[in-house]
């Protein structure tokens, strides 16, 4: 059980390193995109992911779909925090204007809607591993895509197509 | 490629900070325990509810006690009713209503079923010529806008010619929306749940 202030070794072959290896740039950027470009929550839930995924040790078949799922849950819970006490953080990279534009474009769609587009043309997941990491349907990712799709493209240009 | 599809790309030239997430993950957990987590609102809002309470009762004892022989007035409603409240239907109850999607528009933006038991809506789309290959989907929301936290159902995004079947427990009586959410602006209309009675 996982409680503040606990420390983990996260050394060694099988430990953060190898994992992030395999995962960890395309989950950050998962969660970068389902945060609305909210950094310090992006580096915080997926520090936080890989902690408990790197506790369960074992107990997990699949460490890759676990650690998607306990991040966007995480991801999900600490943004409905900041909307409920109107602690939203600054939008981070603001510093390139064209990562800026495409993050104010993001920040249009609700977090289901840019998570579901984010994994599906960037990661190219399939919908059914979608709705397992979003905790959906695959009926609600498909209208989240949709409706994502629909909103880039009249913000950004280009096709509301698959 | 599409303009959205090569912006969303450009995401990719953003690089975690690999140090400083090992260094979070060094430093052990941020976020409270899920369980104590989900104690602590609850504690919080049983001793609000139960302030709220003796403040209620100490008001309507001191109102009795300065007026006596008067009974207190009833209070006045407040706000605007609330959209679950049940509501004469002004269209007929059925118990498998069929949507006809001519073109982006409903063939009707009024539908009325029994509460409490299992019911299909169907939507029979694009089967008029001219009106094929356009995409159909179908929600049941608690609110007119429809947003992700008050949508109840909804089905698949598919292709007409195509039935859009969907499928729905049991609802409260009350008043809901359904829209096609691939044409909200001119798919839509009100679900009127109502007792069997």
């Amino acid at each position: 059980m996982l409680c503040k202030g606990v420390s983990v070794d996260v050394g060694g072959a099988t430990g953060f390193d190898e994992l992030y290896e395999e995962v960890g740039p395309r989950l950050w950027r998962s969660i970068l995109a389902f945060a609305g470009g909210r950094r310090d929550l992006t580096d915080d839930v997926v520090a936080e992911a890989f902690l408990r995924t790197l506790e369960s040790g074992n107990n997990v078949r699949d460490r890759r779909a676990y650690l998607y799922r306990v991040a966007f849950r995480l991801a999900a819970q600490e943004l409905a925090r900041a909307s409920d006490s109107s602690q939203i953080p600054e939008v981070a990279m603001q510093d390139d204007p064209g990562i800026t534009e495409l993050f104010d474009a993001l920040l249009s769609l609700s977090p289901c809607e840019r998570a579901a587009v984010y994994l599906r043309y960037q990661v190219d997941l399939p919908i059914g591993k979608i709705a397992d990491i979003l905790g959906s349907s695959a009926g609600a990712v498909r209208v989240h895509l949709f409706r994502g799709r629909r909103k880039l493209a009249a913000l950004l240009g280009g096709m509301n197509d698959e | 490629m599409n303009d959205w599809r090569q912006q969303l790309a450009e995401l990719d030239r953003t690089e975690p900070d690999r140090e400083a997430i090992r260094r979070r993950l060094e430093e052990g957990s941020r976020f409270p325990d899920p369980i104590e987590a989900r104690r602590e609102p609850r504690i919080a809002v049983i001793t609000v509810a139960t302030v709220i309470a003796i403040a209620a009762m100490a008001l309507l004892f001191v109102a009795f006690r300065n007026q006596p022989g008067a009974s207190s007035p009833a209070p006045a409603a407040t706000g605007p009713a609330s959209t679950m409240a049940p509501v004469a239907p002004p269209c007929p109850v059925t118990d498998s209503p069929l949507l006809g999607e001519a073109g982006v528009s409903f063939t009707t933006d009024c539908l009325a079923i029994v509460a409490h038991r299992p019911t299909t809506i169907t939507v029979k789309a694009g089967f008029e010529p001219g009106n094929d290959r356009l995409q159909h989907s179908l929600l049941v929301c608690s609110d007119k806008d429809c947003n992700e936290a008050s949508q109840i159902a909804g089905t698949d995004v598919t292709t007409s010619p195509a039935l859009v079947v969907l499928n729905l427990q049991g609802l409260e009586p009350g008043t809901y929306f359904f829209e096609d959410p691939v044409h909200p602006v001119t798919a839509n209309g009100t679900l009127y749940v109502v007792d069997e009675s």
